[in-house]
């Protein structure tokens, strides 16, 4: 009797083990089911907005750079120019 | 040209360089005050352990924990076999030799014994992989094409010793022995087949026979090894937080393989399983902790393409997700480990050593958490609903489709399934802002403003000071004559005329 129960039970106990073993069972399904449930998740990122940089020179940064440019060559030229006091 | 003094340029040249250095602080923006815009970078695990291979999103997790994925009915395997067994007669009763007829012959074989798995007839389906597998072997096929017929047949005869009965405890172990043996053998021949499930399939098998000598492993650890006695404290191994690992994982996957980039990348990742003492109570396989999107995707492979949900498999989710920081996904996972509690042993003791070792984790989780608990319940019961309803009514569609006659082949057999088009959802959940790492860009363009703005203040200055020299020159008194220079000088030699 204790040796049909200890069966029983080992029968049940194997019953829930093995549910989880049907996991490789290889058929036609199996690559087509990987490739769709890879569509569903990885060729789908998230949307997550990325940083740009700003492309080029602005424009006033190029007109103020001018300007400091010819404001030193015109006090240097002064001094070459503006006439002495007699 | 006007000749002057060296010192005017100089002044001219040091007030130019002194408003240089204005210009310089001025046109500089400093990082701390600029705002740095973010960049998003994938967390390693986006980085795959074999080339090709699938990466884990942690909305696979999700959607498994709630059935929310497609899943055949018996009708549809009924009608398979149906078809499959047409097609293997028109074949005859050995393998053809033309290798392409050959290949669709045992093809044919693997899916006429899944469906007859599927349909419960264990013996059918294992006489059938066994013939495979001799008239393989009688080919003299080796290597990757036997796997289909060892994973099969290593499954097929597990299946079929439970249905069976333990009464000959001899018999029934050798079978077991034998199906572990050739889940083994499909491991060595394809170890990267389907997620690599084949591998987390052994674990389980060799972590649920040692339950049966000691139930009480079962209360020690989850199916990969973490210990159940220990609340874990997330890593930020995983990259969360690390920015260069972010930027790396960027590198790789815009860039040409590396293999060297790929491993220190996977390095990085969270590692699980195999905790203290679990190679001392289970003779496993899985020797030491591995990174988490291993066990995950193997866990997932067998919940999806298996048996289904079982209270192993949610608990592990559960474990892993809890060490990996993704506690709401953790939490559902627990929570549905707590519901099939009952069916985890035979044992009562051990079911309300889950289900309370369960409800503990949720507690430990809400403490950390601001969510309306009751809120998260409900959440996760009508997410879970949502799920089953889905599969049912899939398995009910193929039904209907078949009666009509609709050939199970035909690519538009689903065409009017219409149920995420009715419910304005796709069944599957998609990955969300939990799978990047932020980091911050400080761009040189904080620079960008200085050249101009030095030369600016440069000229400015340069100006001025040459202005103001040149305007005091203009203006200033000539110098008055000393008093001694206007004095005759007693000793100037007298004026000879």
């Amino acid at each position: 009797m204790r040796s049909l129960l200890v069966a029983l039970l080992a029968v049940f106990c194997l019953a829930l083990i093995v549910a989880p073993a049907t996991a490789c069972i290889n058929d036609r399904e199996v690559i087509q089911a990987e490739k769709e449930f890879k569509s569903r998740y990885i060729e789908q990122p998230a949307s997550v907005p990325q940083y740009q940089p700003e492309q080029g020179t602005p424009s006033h940064l190029l007109v103020f750079g001018g300007a400091g440019s010819v404001l030193v060559l015109s006090a240097l030229v002064l001094g070459f120019v503006w006439p002495k006091k007699a | 040209m006007v000749r002057r003094s060296l010192s005017f340029f100089v002044i001219v040249i040091m007030s130019g360089l002194m408003g240089g250095c204005v210009g310089c602080m001025v046109g500089r923006d400093p990082y701390w005050r600029r705002p740095a815009p973010a960049q998003s970078d994938p967390l390693p695990h986006h980085v795959s352990k074999y080339s090709d291979g699938l990466s884990l999103r942690f909305a696979m997790v999700h959607d498994m924990i709630h059935e929310r994925f497609p899943k055949h009915g018996q009708a549809y395997y009924q009608e398979r076999n149906r078809v499959v067994e047409k097609e293997l007669a028109s074949f005859g009763s050995m393998p053809p030799e033309d290798p392409q007829k050959q290949k669709r012959y045992f093809e044919l074989q693997d899916d006429l014994g899944a469906g007859l798995e599927r349909l419960g007839k264990h013996e059918e389906a294992v006489a059938l992989m066994r013939r495979k597998l001799k008239e393989q072997q009688d080919l003299k096929i080796t290597g990757k094409d036997l796997y289909g017929a060892y994973a099969n047949l290593g499954t097929f005869l597990i299946l079929w010793q439970l249905s069976e009965g333990f009464a000959d405890k001899a018999k029934a172990k050798a079978r077991l022995e034998e199906g572990l043996g050739y889940v083994q053998k499909s491991i060595e021949v394809n170890p990267e087949a389907h997620f690599g499930r084949e591998i987390w399939q052994a674990v389980i098998l060799e972590f649920l026979i040692a339950a049966l000598d000691k139930p009480e492993v079962l209360l020690q650890f989850d199916m990969i090894g973490d210990r159940l006695d220990l609340y874990p404290a997330p890593s930020g191994h995983f990259g969360r937080g690390n920015w260069y690992v972010g930027w790396e994982v960027t590198q790789y996957l815009n860039g040409k393989p590396d293999e060297n980039l790929k491993n220190r990348l996977r390095h990085r990742i969270m590692k699980v399983g195999a905790e203290n003492g679990w190679t001392e109570a289970v003779k496993t396989s899985h020797q030491s902790p591995v990174p988490f999107d291993e066990p995950t995707l193997g866990i997932i492979g067998m919940w999806r393409l298996g048996s289904g949900a079982n209270p192993y498999f949610a608990l592990a989710f559960g474990e892993i997700m809890l060490r990996v920081g993704q506690r709401y996904i953790a939490w559902t996972a627990f929570e549905r480990a707590a519901q099939m509690a009952g069916g985890i042993w035979p044992d009562a003791k051990i079911q309300e050593g889950i289900l309370n070792h369960c409800r503990n984790r949720q507690r430990q989780i809400e403490s950390q958490l601001v969510d309306d608990i009751p809120a998260m319940r409900a959440r996760f019961e009508k997410e879970l609903a949502f799920g089953q309803r889905y599969q049912r009514e899939y398995q009910e569609y193929e039904a209907a489709q078949i009666a009509k006659g609709v050939s199970i082949d035909d690519p538009r057999f689903y065409d009017n399934f219409d149920f995420e088009a009715r419910n304005k959802q796709s069944i599957a959940t998609p990955p969300g802002e939990e799978e990047f790492t932020e980091r911050r860009v400080y761009h040189l363009n904080s620079w960008s403003n200085a050249p101009a703005a030095v030369l600016l203040f440069a000229g400015i200055f340069a100006f001025v000071a040459s202005a103001l020299m040149l305007v005091s020159e203009r203006y200033s008194k000539p110098p008055e004559p000393s008093y001694y220079s206007s004095k005759p000088n007693p000793f100037d030699e007298p004026d000879p005329g």
